[in-house]
């Protein structure tokens, strides 16, 4: 039996961040194992701790997620759900109903988002498949075409159809694969991978191919709406609007308008 | 219009220089404001340190228009970014930091 299955905690790899997840017992315990499957980890070294402490009975939160950093720990309320973290020790305490399941992805999403802050990196509401290992990656909100575009993929490997995680790595940014799937559902996490970034494109959809190279300014721009973090708080926004400012000095980006047709992968070859 | 001798200071909100432009994020939207250069350089010089009337003197200086327009621009900017409680407009100067804070070391 693996590691991560013998003992109470449940060990997850998403993004290169080690998670040690505490708190979830049967029937809790056996849907956060099948629902983060690909991402579960063998025990080895967790660098962060994430304690679930789940209630039968548990009131509404804001709707709109609120988070707030103060110094190295911070606060999320995200309807039902609330929690606590210290970016320094690495832990989280993450309070939520029973009904939302062990370990609801959209709160943890923003964990992880936090810690992943620290490290240089951010989740990204975007697409990516893998060609010749490196990875592409199309960005854009909701209705944009992302999922369409992880369809199109073909035999390409698929990160993700709806969250995108920017890590750095080296010298060079690389995308990988998270568990946090859109419209296209678990078929679109079924891999953890990563691999260095050939470009990122940010999508339009229409009935011709047609693209151009942003700019720094302008990739900024757009990307700052799509990564997946509340930036109410200043010390947060001046983090993403820091890691951003250096990916898009870093990584070609282009404004890629696309017809739903298989040929969009050889457009999309012709701008790399 | 905001008065000449008050003094513009921006708010602890995020910002980031990029180049001669600047992205201003509205935390009450989590939204990002594109400024253009003149822009960006007037948001700068929000330190809390200058009065208006300073504000306008450097930008006449430095940007090649006429003094009532960039006067006219100025006063508009100034009053939609207090509008927006991007900035406040104080009526004693404050100290300024050494570097603006959306400036790269």
């Amino acid at each position: 039996m693996p590691q991560a299955q013998r003992n109470g905690a449940v060990y997850l790899d998403i993004a290169g961040l080690r998670l040690r997840v505490t708190g979830a017992t049967g029937e809790a315990r056996a849907w956060l194992l099948d629902r983060y499957r690909p991402f579960v980890a063998c025990a080895a070294a967790p660098a962060i701790s994430i304690h679930l402490r789940m209630e039968r009975r548990r009131g509404r939160g804001p709707s709109t997620p609120r988070l707030e950093r103060d110094g190295r720990r911070f606060r999320l309320a995200m309807g039902a759900c609330r929690a606590t973290g210290d970016l320094r020790r690495n832990s989280a305490l993450l309070e939520m109903p029973y009904s939302a399941g062990a370990l609801a992805p959209s709160a943890l999403r923003v964990l992880c988002a936090m810690f992943l802050l620290e490290r240089g990196g951010f989740f990204l509401h975007a697409s990516a498949a893998l060609e010749r290992e490196q990875a592409w990656v199309f960005c854009g909100p909701s209705g944009a075409g992302k999922t369409t575009v992880a369809r199109l993929a073909g035999e390409r490997p698929v990160l993700s159809d709806e969250t995108v995680a920017i890590v750095t790595e080296h010298d060079h940014y690389a995308a990988a694969s998270t568990p946090f799937f859109g419209e296209g559902g678990p078929v679109m996490a079924t891999l953890n991978r990563r691999a260095p970034i050939r470009a990122v494109c940010f999508l339009n959809k229409g009935t011709q191919f047609a693209h151009r190279r942003l700019d720094v300014r302008q990739i900024v721009e757009r990307a700052f709406p799509q990564v997946f973090l509340p930036k109410s708080d200043p010390a947060i926004a001046a983090g993403v609007l820091g890691h951003l400012v250096d990916f898009a000095r870093r990584v070609p980006c282009f404004e890629l308008t696309f017809a739903r047709r298989a040929e969009l992968w050889e457009y999309v070859h012709a701008l790399g | 219009m905001p008065s000449a001798e008050r003094y513009p200071a921006r708010r602890h909100v995020a910002w980031r220089a990029i180049d001669t432009e600047a992205l201003v994020v509205d935390p009450k939207a989590g939204l990002l404001y594109p400024l253009n250069s003149v822009a960006a350089r007037i948001w700068e010089l929000c330190d809390g340190a200058r009065t208006v009337e300073a504000i306008i003197d450097i930008v006449a200086e430095e940007f090649d228009a006429p003094r009532a327009t960039i006067t006219a621009d100025t006063n508009e900017f100034l009053e939609a970014l207090a509008a927006s409680n991007l900035i406040r407009l104080d009526d004693k100067p404050q100290r300024p930091a050494s570097r603006p804070e959306g400036r790269e070391a």
